[in-house]
């Protein structure tokens, strides 16, 4: 269904052919998220409300043009708003703000727990400042061009070139601190 | 051969980036270069690594809990929806009525059916509801008298005017946190509709509503803004907040790689702003809560040399790369005032608010916030107990 098409009928509403979307990028947007926030609940919760944001704004006479590009950039604001919400929550002084985002801060052991579980390229996307971390799997994992990047988190072509790198130079540098010895003992390819 | 210039330009070319000549000029470097070409491979590895992550399948309900919420939406917003033919309008106005009727149907009997006797009661809230002079960061508290489906509460709770909020638990007390400051000298009502339930399925006798009336407050000059959190909480009591004197924030406090090494008499943060990399180095004072402190750009590239082999005193370290080279070109090595590193520098990802008259860094290693005032002075805030 063109995309166009389909944004006229959710407008006019056929909810039908919203589930379509749903059924169509839900998978793939969940994984995205699920990368981004380390957490099945909160992924498969904040998958569904990006979901319902993207409805909301095709009711509202939102047209976009690529349908995959315009769910990447409403589930990222979604999931850094959601960390943004997990952070503040945790900065507040109250004793045992604990509980957000039905999970949210979790406790140390909990965490070291999880961090045992956690292969070493997941412990170094985990500890990356979340932007690095987005950009990181839109480029390399969602397989996105720095243009469809640039409309995913509204940055020009050069901040992405820029936040690219610099996401790179320090996963490469977390690697070598958390041990993935891979980055550094692994054979050059023959050619470049 | 410059790999300063070649090694920002390695990503977007593993990318397929760049343009054409950029594009020769990266590979005949290449060919030269062994310390470049492993960086590449080093990125190449990543992006390996990174796409190898196994795909997660999503929760089984997912899908039909989703179809759920989207009926549940487009039920409501049939009204709503714009563009909509007088035909079709009519059909969605009847089908709304039919929906609502049905609703309404099984409510009653679920209510009869599964709702046990007995409400939820509310034993206390913060602020008293016709509070006023609320202050512009603060909290508003629930305390339930009984424990609650957390869920259902704060799909339940909404506030006119819209702000964004987040809500915190801790047994049955409820702790809503506004995103942004609350805007000063207005009402707001808090709304907790009886869809609240307690873990025992018991509903809310009536709706809980909750006004106040904030402060008059001072509007930030010139678009600045209220700090959040515990920027904001030392903001004002230790700084006076506003009209104090760091003045407002000039942006949202940001999540930034960081990196901290601890010297004899003094400290060094590293931080990674996208334009260009800062050691600040802060020098103590009377003691280690506080002194001054000065701003350096980092000049370190992968490939410069990382120390220069000094021997230091027993039990101190030579301070390498970023902050090596800052130690020894700007602070004068072995004569630097600070002294010698204590021990090695340690990364994390901290948070960085600026204000008009200087910035706060947040280190989560150490649980402290250092102040930087734009006058050259410091100071060290642990977390609060």
């Amino acid at each position: 269904m063109s995309e166009i098409l389909l944004a006229h009928r959710v407008r006019d509403g056929d909810s039908d052919a919203f589930e379509e979307v749903f059924r169509t990028y839900y998978p793939r947007i969940y994984n995205y998220v699920y990368r981004l926030v380390e957490n099945a609940e909160d992924a498969s919760d904040l998958t569904q409300e990006s979901f319902l944001k993207a409805y909301r704004a095709l009711l509202r006479g939102e047209e976009p043009l690529n349908i995959s590009a315009w769910l990447y950039r409403i589930a990222s604001n979604t999931c850094m708003d959601a960390l943004r919400r997990r952070r503040l929550i945790q900065w507040q002084p109250l004793e045992g703000l604990l509980s957000v985002l039905g999970g949210g801060a979790t406790s140390p052991e909990a965490e070291l727990v999880q961090k045992e579980q956690q292969t070493e390229i997941e412990q170094v996307l985990a500890q990356l400042p979340p932007r690095y971390r987005m950009i990181l799997l839109l480029r390399e994992r969602e397989g996105l061009s720095y243009a469809e990047i640039a409309e995913v988190t509204g940055d020009s072509l050069d901040a992405v070139r820029v936040t690219l790198y610099r996401a790179r130079e320090r996963a490469r540098k977390l690697a070598k601190k958390i041990g993935a010895s891979l980055r550094d003992s692994r054979p050059r390819s023959e050619k470049l | 051969m410059n790999c300063k210039r070649i090694r920002p330009l390695l990503s977007a070319y593993h990318d397929g980036e760049l343009d054409p000549a950029q594009q020769a000029e990266v590979e005949a470097h290449l060919a030269a270069c062994l310390e470049c070409a492993h960086t590449l491979d080093g990125y190449r590895s990543l992006g390996q690594d990174v796409r190898g992550l196994p795909n997660v399948r999503p929760p089984a309900g997912m899908q039909a809990e989703f179809e759920k919420r989207l009926h549940k939406l487009s039920g409501s917003s049939l009204f709503g929806a714009r563009g909509m033919s007088l035909r079709r309008g009519l059909a969605a106005t009847a089908f709304a009525i039919a929906l609502v009727a049905l609703a309404l149907g099984v409510y009653a009997v679920l209510r009869q059916m599964q709702l046990p006797e007995g409400t939820v009661t509310v034993a206390s809230v913060y602020p008293e509801s016709g509070a006023t002079d609320v202050p512009l960061d603060a909290n508003l508290i629930i305390i339930f008298a009984q424990p609650m489906d957390r869920a259902s509460v704060e799909e339940a709770t909404s506030i006119i005017p819209e702000k964004e909020m987040a809500f915190g638990w801790k047994d049955q007390t409820l702790t809503i946190v506004p995103f942004a400051n609350w805007e000063p000298a207005t009402t707001y009502t808090l709304t907790v509709a009886t869809t609240a339930l307690s873990v025992d399925g018991m509903s809310l006798e009536k709706p809980l509503v909750l006004s106040f009336t904030t402060e008059e407050g001072q509007a930030p000059s010139g678009g600045g803004l209220n700090p959040l959190g515990r920027f904001g909480l030392i903001w004002r009591a230790e700084f006076g907040g506003p009209g104090g004197t760091m003045g407002y924030a000039t942006d949202v406090a940001q999540e930034l790689w960081s990196a901290t090494q601890p010297f004899e008499r003094g400290r060094m943060i590293w931080v990674d702003y996208l334009q260009e990399d800062t050691v600040y180095v802060l020098s103590y004072g009377a003691d280690e809560r506080g002194g001054t402190w000065e701003k350096y750009v980092d000049t370190f590239r992968e490939g410069d040399l990382e120390s220069s082999g000094l021997t230091p005193p027993e039990g101190k370290l030579e301070s390498i790369r970023g902050f090596g080279k800052v130690w020894r070109d700007e602070l004068g090595g072995p004569d630097a005032p600070i002294g010698w590193a204590l021990t090695p520098e340690q990364g994390y990802v901290g948070e960085v608010q600026f204000f008009e008259h200087g910035l706060m860094l947040w280190n989560p290693l150490d649980g402290t916030t250092y102040v930087l005032l734009d006058d050259g002075v410091w100071g060290a805030y642990p977390l609060s107990e």
